[in-house]
C-alpha cells in the first residue's frame, strides 16, 4: 500500500502536469438565510389608565366623563366611574398607592365592561344615525356581509382600537374575528339589537379588550 | 463579486426586513411604524391614534419630526412628564389630614331668630367678643338662645326665639364669597347658579343645600356680627382675665378666653387680622368682606372632583364636601400646574426646586391672600417678637382682579416672595411631608434617585442625642440630618417661616438648664442640644449654615449635585420606556444626561433623545428569525 | 451566577436540607388559607404588644392628657398612665380591644429591627422582607409569595385591597398577581353585565377569541410571559362572569350576612366590609389569600389623641374575623372550622416613637411588632423585646449572622416555613424561627 502511494506521488511528480478545465458554478444548496434583528427585545408595556380612559372618551365621540355616564347607563349597561377607577390601575396619591404595574383579573373585568357599554352605545348611535356623526363605526353598514365585505369595515376598527391596518396583523385575525362576528349574530336574531349590530358590538368589545389595546 | 454590491447584500442581511423592521424611506408604512407612531402618540398625545391621525401619518409628506416638535410644546406632553413627578412625589392628602385653623373656620349652628323660625347662623369658635358672657363662643348665651354650641358639633338643648334687639345688635346679614362672584362690590348680585359652572369652570355649588329651612335659595347669610368685620387689622384689648381657673360659667361650655402674654403686652396696638394672633387677640378682627377669610365648615355643599385621574376639567365624580376639603383640592392643583407649567414652556428642570414662580386660580388666590397665614404665628411665637408674619408666599403677590369662584383659568405669579423654593414651599409638599427628615427624604429621593436605607445596622441604646453620631443611626443621619436642616425654619406640619431676626440660631434667653428650659424656649430651640452655655434652633443642630440657607439652599445643593442629571434622565427613561434601567443602559443614560445638561436642563431635549433612540423606538417583542 | 448568590443558593440548600424534617413535619395542606393585614402608617406598640406606662428614659406614656381614653374598653388608669393587661403569656396595652379575649391564640412578635423610619422602606421591609433598592422592590410581598405556592388553583389566588402587594420578577407563576381593589364594591360592580345585548354565550366567544388572540401572540413574542398572563385572566374571568359572584360579594349582601363588623367605626367603619369579604370568599373557597389594609396611624399631631382607639378598632375587626372563623365550617373539610386552617399576619411599616413630639404626636421609630393568629404557630406568648429605656430591639438569639434582634425578613421566612414552603425559594434574607413555631 504504501508502496504504490509512494509510486503515485513519484508518478504526479514526475509526470506531465495537467490542466484542470473551468467548471461553471453551482450555486450552494440546502442552506437558509438567517436574519439578524439587532433591535431591542422588550416587555410590552401597558397603556397607562390616563391613556385608555382618555381613548375611551374619545371613542365615545368626545364626551366628558359625565355625559358618558348618562349616555352608557341604562339597562345595567354601566355603574359609577369610581367603581372601575382603581381597578383600571390608576394610583391613588393621598394613600401612597402605587398605579398597577400588571394585569389582573378585576381590570380586565372593568376594561371589559367599559367595552361592552361602548360597544353598545356606539352600535346604536353609529350605525342608525347619521353617517357623519359616527365615532367608532366609521362605515356603511351590510347585512351579512361576506369574509371580504368584513375585513374591509374590521379594518376601520382594527385602526381605530390597535392604531394599525388589519393588514399587518398575524394572518388568522381576520378570520377569527369574522367567526365571532358570525357566531353572535348567528345567536341574535331579535332583541335590542339586530344580528348584525350584535356581531358588530361583539367584535367591538373583543378589540376594545385585545391585549394589542391594553399594551404598547 | 464586486465589494459595493458585497457589502449591499452583507447589510440586506444585517438589516434584513422581516415586516418588524421600519422602513422610513418609502411611503408604505411597517407594523414596527405603526407601533412607534401609537407608542408616541400614547406618551406625547395622552391616547392613541385616532384613524385620522393614522391616516395623516400613512401621507408620503407626513415629517415625523415636524410631528415630534409640535406635540413636545403641547399640554398633553407637559402632562405626561408632570405625572413621572406626580408618581413619585405623590402630593396628596388622605381626607383624615384636615386644614381646620381656629380662624379660619367658620361654624354653622341653628338658632331660633326673633319670629320663631329656624335659621343658620355663622360664627367663629375662636371669635373675640368684648361682651365676656360670650367671648370666644356663639354670640347667644343659652338664657338668650336656649342653647350651647360645641366646637364642630350640633347646638345642645332647646332653641327658643332671640329676642329682637338681641337679634339685631349682634348679628347681620352677609353676602359671602361663596354665594356671590361681586362679593367685594357694595351691593352684591352675581349669585351663585347653575350657570356658574360654565362661566367660573367648576365653582360648583350643590344648590339644594344653600337654602334656607324653608327651602328658599340662600340670599345672605346670617353671622355674628363681629366675624362680619373687614378691618384689615384690630386693636388689641385685654379683658383682666389671666390663668381663670375654676368652673366653667353658667350656660357656657368653655371658659372665657384669657388675657394672653401678646394681648398684655401689646394692650391697644393694631395687630394683623390675617393671622391667627389677630384673631385671637382682637374683637375687631372679623371674616374680612364677604367673609372672604373665613372657610364654611356647613353646609357641606361645595363640588369637587373625588375621581379626576384626566385633570379637574373632566372630573369622573364630584362629590359635595366642605369647603376646607374643597380649598385643598387646589393645592394638589397648584404643584400640578406649576410643574406642567415648567415643562410645557421647556423651562429649566431646576426651577421645580428654585423657582420662585408658581400659577394660581380663583380659589388659590383667596387662599393665599387671606387664609395662608391663618396659622401664624404659631404658639407663643409672641414671646419672639413673631407677630406679623413672614411669609412663605407674600399675598401682596396675588393679583387683585382674580375671580375666587374662576377655577380654571391660571395666573402665572413670577415672584412668591424670597422664601419660595419652588415645590418645596407649596403647602402640599409641607403638609404631605409633615417634618423636616421627610421633606428632606422627599427632595432627595426623588431628585438624585438615592434612598437612606441602613441594612443590617444593629441599634444600641445610646444617650447620644445627635443622631449624626448615634452608633446605627449615624449610617443614614449623616446625611439626612443636614439636609433636614434646610427646613428648620419652616416648623413641622405647618407652614409658617421663622425669620431669622426672630429666632436665631442660637438665643441667649434659651440657653438654660434643659431640665427646666421654659416652654416657649423648649418648642423652638431644642432641650437635646441645650445648656446654660449653648442652645440650637430645631432642627438645625447638624448644619446651622443650612438652616439659615432654607430650601433654597436644598435646591441649589441637589441641582449642583452631579447626581441630578442622571436621576431626571432615569426617572423620565423608565417612565417611557416602561422598564427600569440597567447597567447596559449606562453608557446611554450617561449621553442621555449630557443632552439634559448641554440643552439647559430642559426636558424637552432630553424627551426627544429618548423617544428617537433605538431603545424607545425599535424595541419589539417580536421573536428574532420569525 | 454571581458567587455570592451561588454561596446563598447552597447555604439556603443545605439550610432546607437540614430543615428538611420540619418542613416537611409542617407541610400545609392545600386547603389552608390566610389573611395579610396591613396597619397602615405606623402602630403605637406601647398601646398594645409592648407597653409603657411609666416615664423612664426617653418614654413618655399615653395619658389621658395625650389620648383620647374615653372609648378604650381596657384603659384603666394608673398613676398619671395606664394598667397594662396581664395575661398568662402576654402584657398587654389598652388598645388590644376584641383580640384580649383571644390572648391565648395570638403570637406576638417584638422588637423587630427594622433599620427604616420611612413609610416606603418600612412597609417594603415588613411585607417583603426587603429593603427597596434605587425606589423599586427587589422581592415579592408574602401574600404574593404564598398565593404562588398554594393558590394557583383557586379562582383567585389572592385579592389585595390597598395591601402593599408586589409581584415582582419573572420566577413566579403569574397567577398569583393579585387582584388589586381599593374597596370590594369595586370588585362586584366590574363583574356585572348587562343581560340585555350580549350574552353569556356571546361573552364566551369573546372570551375564546381573546384568548387565541393572546396565545398567538404568545408563541410569536420574545416574552411571552405577558400574553400567556392575560390568557389566564381571560379564563379566569370567564368563570367569575357566570358564576353568582357580583349578588355574593356586593357590600350589600356582605354586610347583610356579616353583622358581626362594625361598619359605622369611626375610622374604619367603610372598610370594614373587607372582613366580611374575607370571610366569605374563603368560605366559598374562591380565594387562597386575602390582604388588606386599615390605615390612619400615621399620627404625628394632635391627631395622636385618636391613635388608641384607631388601633382598638383595627384589633376588634381582626377579632369579628377570628370568631367568624370560629363557627364557619371549612369549605373541603366538613369536620372542621375555618379557624383551623386560616392563618392571619399583621403587620405595620414600624412603631411610634416613645417620647412625644412639639406636636403632641409621635414620629417613627425603628422598631417594631407583629402579630400572627394561628394554630402553626406557639399562641399566647409573646417573643423579642425591646430595651426598657428607648423601646429599641434587642438581640433575640443567635442566628447565621450572629447575635442580633428578629427582623421582618425572619418573621416572613418563619411564616412561609410554618406551612412547609421553603423561604429560601423566595427570600433572600430571614431565618425560621423554630421558637416561634407551634
Amino acid at each position: 500500500m504504501i508502496r504504490r502511494a509512494v509510486l503515485l506521488v513519484v508518478a504526479v511528480a514526475c509526470g506531465r502536469p495537467e490542466t484542470i478545465e473551468p467548471s461553471r458554478a453551482v450555486p450552494f444548496g440546502g442552506y437558509s438565510e438567517l436574519a439578524l434583528d439587532p433591535t431591542p427585545k422588550g416587555h410590552r408595556r401597558m397603556v397607562p389608565p390616563e391613556v385608555y380612559l382618555r381613548a375611551y372618551l374619545t371613542w365615545f365621540g368626545g364626551l366628558s366623563p359625565a355625559q358618558v355616564f348618562q349616555k352608557a347607563r341604562g339597562r345595567k349597561l354601566f355603574d359609577q366611574w369610581a367603581d372601575y377607577l382603581v381597578a383600571l390601575g390608576l394610583p391613588d396619591y393621598a394613600i401612597d398607592a402605587p398605579r398597577a404595574a400588571q394585569s389582573n383579573t378585576v381590570m380586565l373585568a372593568a376594561m371589559g365592561r367599559l367595552g361592552e357599554a361602548l360597544c353598545v352605545r356606539s352600535v346604536e348611535h353609529d350605525l342608525r344615525g347619521r353617517p357623519d356623526k359616527r365615532a367608532v363605526f366609521a362605515f356603511e353598514p351590510i347585512a351579512n356581509p361576506s369574509r371580504d365585505e368584513f375585513a374591509s369595515r374590521f379594518d376601520t376598527l382594527h385602526r381605530t382600537f390597535l392604531s394599525y391596518p388589519a393588514r399587518l396583523a398575524p394572518a388568522d385575525r381576520v378570520d377569527r374575528f369574522y367567526a365571532l362576528y358570525r357566531s353572535v349574530a348567528a345567536r341574535h336574531a331579535s332583541g335590542l339589537l339586530s344580528a348584525d349590530e350584535s356581531g358588530w358590538a361583539a367584535v367591538c368589545a373583543a378589540l376594545v379588550q385585545h391585549p394589542e389595546t391594553g399594551l404598547y | 463579486m464586486k465589494r459595493p454590491l458585497a457589502l449591499a447584500c452583507l447589510a440586506c442581511l444585517v438589516f434584513a426586513n422581516d415586516g418588524t423592521r421600519a422602513d422610513r424611506t418609502t411611503a408604505a408604512k411597517t407594523l414596527a411604524d405603526y407601533r412607534y407612531f401609537r407608542a408616541l402618540s400614547i406618551d406625547l398625545v395622552g391616547r392613541p391614534p385616532l384613524v385620522d391621525e393614522l391616516a395623516a401619518y400613512e401621507q408620503p409628506d407626513f415629517v415625523l419630526d415636524r410631528w415630534l416638535d409640535k406635540q413636545l410644546a403641547s399640554p398633553e406632553y407637559a402632562e405626561r412628564i408632570t405625572r413621572v413627578y406626580l408618581d413619585l412625589l405623590r402630593l396628596e392628602v388622605p381626607q383624615s389630614v384636615l386644614f381646620h385653623t381656629a380662624s379660619t373656620d367658620l361654624q354653622a349652628t341653628h338658632v331660633l331668630d326673633p319670629n320663631g323660625r329656624d335659621v343658620t347662623l355663622y360664627f367663629r369658635q375662636a371669635q373675640r367678643r368684648r361682651n365676656a358672657a360670650i367671648d370666644g363662643q356663639v354670640c347667644f348665651t343659652e338664657d338668650e338662645s336656649g342653647l350651647k354650641v360645641p366646637h364642630d358639633a350640633a347646638a345642645i338643648g332647646s332653641p327658643k326665639p332671640i329676642p329682637k334687639a338681641l337679634w339685631d345688635a349682634r348679628t347681620v346679614l352677609v353676602k359671602p364669597w361663596w354665594l356671590y362672584a361681586d362679593y367685594r362690590a357694595k351691593d352684591p348680585q352675581d349669585r351663585a347658579s347653575p350657570d356658574w359652572v360654565q362661566r367660573f369652570g367648576g365653582f360648583e355649588l350643590m344648590q339644594e343645600l344653600f337654602v334656607e329651612r324653608d327651602k328658599t335659595p340662600m340670599t345672605a347669610v346670617r353671622v355674628c356680627r363681629e366675624e362680619a368685620q373687614t378691618a384689615e387689622q384690630g386693636k388689641v384689648f385685654v379683658t383682666g382675665r389671666t390663668n381663670v381657673k375654676g368652673p366653667v360659667p353658667a350656660g357656657r361650655l368653655t371658659r372665657p378666653p384669657s388675657d394672653s402674654r401678646f394681648a398684655i403686652a401689646n394692650s391697644g396696638k393694631l395687630v394683623s387680622c390675617i393671622t391667627d394672633n389677630g384673631v385671637k387677640s382682637s374683637a375687631e378682627c372679623g371674616c374680612g368682606i364677604g367673609l372672604e377669610r373665613c372657610l364654611p365648615s356647613g353646609p357641606p355643599g361645595f363640588m369637587m372632583p373625588t375621581e379626576a385621574p384626566l385633570g379637574v376639567r373632566e372630573p369622573f365624580q364630584k362629590t359635595a364636601r366642605p369647603a376646607h376639603l374643597w380649598m385643598r383640592t387646589w393645592w394638589t392643583e397648584e404643584a400640578s400646574h406649576f410643574m406642567a407649567r415648567i415643562f410645557e414652556d421647556d423651562r429649566d428642570v431646576r426651577e421645580l426646586l428654585t423657582s420662585r414662580a408658581t400659577t394660581v386660580n380663583g380659589p388659590l388666590a383667596l387662599f393665599y391672600r387671606t387664609m395662608s397665614n391663618s396659622r401664624c404665628c404659631g404658639d407663643v411665637a409672641d414671646l419672639f417678637g413673631y407677630t406679623t408674619p413672614e411669609p412663605l408666599f407674600d399675598p401682596a403677590a396675588v393679583p387683585a382682579n382674580v375671580v375666587v369662584q374662576d377655577t380654571t383659568t391660571w395666573v402665572t405669579i413670577a415672584d412668591r416672595g424670597p422664601h419660595a423654593a419652588g415645590l418645596m414651599t407649596m403647602p402640599i409638599f409641607l403638609l404631605k411631608y409633615g417634618t423636616r427628615r421627610q421633606r428632606a427624604h422627599a427632595v432627595y429621593s426623588t431628585f438624585l434617585c438615592k434612598d437612606f436605607v441602613a441594612n443590617n445596622v444593629k441599634l444600641q441604646p445610646s444617650q447620644e442625642p445627635d443622631l449624626t453620631k448615634r452608633p446605627g443611626c449615624a449610617t443614614c443621619h449623616t446625611r439626612l440630618e443636614p439636609l433636614a436642616a434646610y427646613f428648620t425654619r419652616i416648623p413641622e406640619g405647618n407652614w409658617t417661616y421663622l425669620p431669622p431676626a426672630l429666632f436665631p440660631i442660637s438665643l441667649d434667653r434659651c440657653k438654660q438648664d434643659p431640665k427646666n428650659m421654659h416652654s416657649g424656649c423648649k418648642i423652638y430651640y431644642d432641650p437635646a442640644f441645650t445648656s446654660t452655655s449653648h442652645t440650637v434652633l430645631r432642627g438645625a443642630h447638624a448644619s446651622p449654615h443650612n438652616a439659615d440657607a432654607g430650601p433654597q439652599g436644598l435646591a441649589t445643593e441637589i441641582t449642583s449635585s452631579p447626581e441630578f442629571a442622571p436621576c431626571v434622565v432615569k426617572n423620565v427613561a423608565e417612565s417611557l420606556l416602561g422598564r427600569p434601567l440597567t447597567a447596559e443602559d449606562g453608557a446611554w443614560q450617561t449621553a442621555m444626561a449630557k443632552t439634559f445638561v448641554d440643552g439647559g436642563f430642559r426636558m424637552r431635549a432630553l424627551v426627544r433623545a429618548i423617544v428617537t433612540a433605538p431603545a424607545y423606538r425599535d424595541v419589539n417583542d417580536q421573536r428574532s428569525g420569525r | 451566577m454571581r458567587r455570592r448568590d451561588a454561596l446563598k443558593l447552597l447555604a439556603g440548600g443545605a439550610a432546607a436540607v437540614s430543615l428538611h424534617p420540619l418542613l416537611r413535619a409542617a407541610g400545609s395542606q392545600p386547603d389552608d388559607f390566610f389573611i395579610f393585614i396591613h396597619a397602615a402608617g405606623g402602630w403605637d406598640v406601647t398601646l398594645w404588644s409592648d407597653p409603657r406606662n411609666e416615664r423612664r428614659g426617653i418614654t413618655e406614656p399615653a395619658t389621658t392628657a395625650t389620648l383620647e381614653t374615653g372609648a378604650l374598653r381596657y384603659w384603666r388608669n394608673r398613676a398619671d398612665s395606664f394598667e397594662p393587661l396581664a395575661t398568662k403569656g402576654h402584657v398587654l396595652g389598652p388598645a388590644i380591644g376584641g383580640l384580649y379575649d383571644l390572648a391565648d391564640r395570638l403570637t406576638i412578635i417584638n422588637g423587630i429591627a427594622m433599620n427604616t423610619v420611612s413609610h416606603p422602606d418600612g412597609i417594603a421591609y415588613s411585607c417583603t422582607g426587603r429593603h427597596r433598592t434605587g425606589g423599586t422592590l427587589p422581592e415579592s410581598s408574602i401574600d404574593v409569595l404564598v398565593a404562588n405556592e398554594r393558590g394557583l388553583a383557586q379562582m383567585m389566588p389572592g385579592v389585595s385591597v390597598r395591601f402593599p402587594s408586589a409581584f415582582v420578577g419573572t420566577h413566579l407563576d403569574r397567577r398569583a398577581v393579585p387582584l388589586r381593589i381599593a374597596d370590594v364594591g369595586a370588585l362586584t360592580h366590574s363583574f356585572e353585565r348587562s343581560p340585555d345585548y350580549l350574552d353569556d354565550a356571546d361573552r364566551t366567544a369573546i372570551t375564546a377569541v381573546l384568548s387565541e388572540e393572546a396565545t398567538a401572540l404568545a408563541r410569536s413574542s420574545t416574552h411571552p410571559a405577558t400574553y400567556e398572563q392575560l390568557a389566564n385572566q381571560q379564563q379566569s374571568l370567564a368563570k367569575l362572569l357566570t358564576g353568582d359572584f357580583t349578588h355574593a360579594f356586593s357590600r350589600k349582601q356582605l354586610e347583610s350576612a356579616y353583622p358581626q363588623f362594625n361598619y359605622r367605626g369611626r375610622a374604619h367603619g367603610k372598610q370594614a366590609v373587607v372582613g366580611a369579604f374575607a370571610v366569605e370568599a374563603i368560605r366559598r373557597n374562591v380565594v387562597r389569600c386575602v390582604s388588606f389594609a386599615l390605615g390612619q396611624l400615621d399620627t404625628h399631631g394632635a391627631n395622636y389623641r385618636t391613635h388608641g382607639t384607631v388601633l382598638q378598632e383595627l384589633f376588634d375587626l381582626v377579632a369579628a374575623i377570628v370568631k367568624l372563623l370560629d363557627t364557619t365550617p371549612h369549605p373541603t373539610s366538613p369536620t372542621a372550622r375555618l379557624s383551623e386552617r386560616t392563618h392571619i399576619l399583621v403587620v405595620s411599616e414600624f412603631c411610634r416613637t416613645p417620647q412625644l413630639n412639639t406636636n403632641g404626636g409621635r414620629d417613627h421609630y425603628p422598631n417594631n411588632s407583629a402579630l400572627v393568629i394561628s394554630p402553626r404557630f406557639r399562641g399566647g406568648r409573646s417573643f423579642g423585646s425591646t430595651d426598657p429605656d428607648q423601646l429599641l430591639p434587642l438581640d433575640f438569639g443567635k442566628f447565621a449572622d450572629g447575635a442580633r434582634p428578629l427582623a421582618p425578613p425572619d418573621v416572613l421566612a418563619t411564616f412561609l416555613g410554618a406551612f412547609g414552603i421553603n423561604p429560601r425559594r423566595y427570600m433572600r434574607d430571614g431565618e425560621i424561627v423554630k421558637a416561634l413555631l407551634a
